[in-house]
């Protein structure tokens, strides 16, 4: 009985992980709508670049992102409603990346699709406001390091037809979120 | 006036074209899409208000892959007493960069009437099409479109360039529309050049 419960609670957990299609709703606003906090860290942390603020509501709920770039790299750095830092994403090239990674990345990719296009890679930081900002932007290697996965958009062939995803994929390689994004033709552009 | 002085100067329309587009689904890869657009001239040598031509289209759309399309259609043309039947080809892909959309459509056209030799005509369009809010056009938020098509007729060896400048706003998760200019350039190899200057306004409905 609970082998059989364990195997529908697996079921459905595949399920969810596998079958979700992203939901996103993004739209830009000034800085003083975002949270106050979120503000001040930002300001604190002084990038030499304009600093532009988004509002993001997705599944998970209404976020706050401040996007920037920042040594010829494209960062987002995502806050909760009450300022506090949820992550940073760091946008890279593949062969920015350290080669073991790259294999990792590219092994996990080829275990889930026939054949697929890279569209977009970001490394993924999560941890406390200040080992983030020591660790990514001062360059400071700290002991209790943030947690780095890679968010990765990809156009895959499953069976017959190609679908975009959103890959979140562990420093392992192993996927841990996969979410399908919807499909880019639409009929203004066509007709 | 100025203004009417100076497109008097060469062979310039003014214009209304109002279109409606509908879509409807059939599976998962095709659709089937319906259009009706009309077009009202406002100036032609002189200040007028007539009613110029009618099209009425239907084209089944075929989704070869996530950013593919081939397109098959028929438009009957009603232009004053005469009635113009097209059938055309499109292929369409799209690519997306970060929160730009660029869609390309390379079209082959047959036109056929009464007493008249069938016409070819081959066409490019390259559409841009930008969010004015964040990197997606969601409900209720307004985008930039601009569009350059290239159309050539065998016919008369001839080449008409069209620029278009849109405003459009996504309504809801079924319907958009748009607003702006359509400028066409027509005569362009045989140095006799046409203007044209139609003021759009589209409607894009799709029904699952």
């Amino acid at each position: 009985m609970k082998l059989k419960l364990f195997l529908i609670l697996l079921f459905l957990g595949f399920q969810t992980l596998f079958s979700q299609e992203k939901f996103e709703k993004e739209y830009r606003i000034k800085e003083n709508h975002a949270p106050k906090k979120a503000t001040q860290i930002i300001k604190m942390w002084n990038f030499p670049k304009k600093i532009k603020w988004y509002a993001e509501e997705s599944n998970l709920g209404k976020t706050f992102e401040a996007k920037t770039c920042f040594r010829k790299n494209k960062y987002s750095i995502e806050f909760s409603k009450n300022g506090t830092i949820l992550d940073v994403e760091k946008t890279v090239k593949l062969k920015e990346l350290p080669l073991e990674t790259q294999q990792k990345i590219t092994r996990a990719l080829k275990n889930r699709f026939r054949k697929y296009r890279l569209k977009k890679i970001q490394i993924q930081y999560l941890g406390s406001e200040s080992a983030i900002y020591k660790e990514i932007f001062q360059l400071k290697p700290q002991k209790q390091k943030p947690i780095r996965n890679y968010e990765i958009v990809v156009k895959g062939k499953t069976d017959k037809t190609y679908q975009s995803f959103e890959i979140l994929l562990n420093t392992k390689g192993a996927i841990e979120k996969e979410l399908k994004i919807k499909s880019g033709l639409s009929l203004n552009l066509e007709f | 006036m100025v203004a009417l002085n100076v497109f008097s100067q060469a062979d310039t329309d003014l214009g209304f074209l109002p279109k409606v587009v509908l879509s409807k689904k059939i599976n998962e890869v095709s659709k089937w899409v319906n259009s009706i657009e009309q077009r009202t001239i406002f100036y032609d040598e002189e200040i007028q208000f007539s009613h110029n031509l009618l099209d009425i289209s239907s084209i089944y759309s075929l989704k070869i892959s996530q950013n593919k399309s081939l397109n098959f259609g028929y438009i009957l043309r009603f232009r004053e007493s005469e009635t113009i039947h097209r059938t055309f080809q499109h292929y369409n892909f799209l690519e997306t960069y970060n929160a730009l959309k660029v869609g390309h459509r390379f079209v082959l056209e047959q036109f056929y009437q009464k007493e008249k030799q069938t016409k070819f005509r081959t066409r490019y369009r390259v559409s841009l099409e930008k969010p004015l809010n964040g990197e997606k056009i969601d409900v209720k938020e307004f985008y930039l479109k601009l569009g350059n098509e290239y159309l050539y007729a065998f016919a008369e060896k001839d080449l008409e360039i069209r620029l278009t400048p849109y405003l459009g706003y996504q309504v809801s998760a079924k319907d958009k529309v748009e607003f702006g200019i359509d400028y066409r350039v027509g005569n362009f190899l045989n140095n006799a050049t046409e203007n044209n200057l139609w003021f759009r306004a589209t409607w894009y409905i799709s029904l699952q």
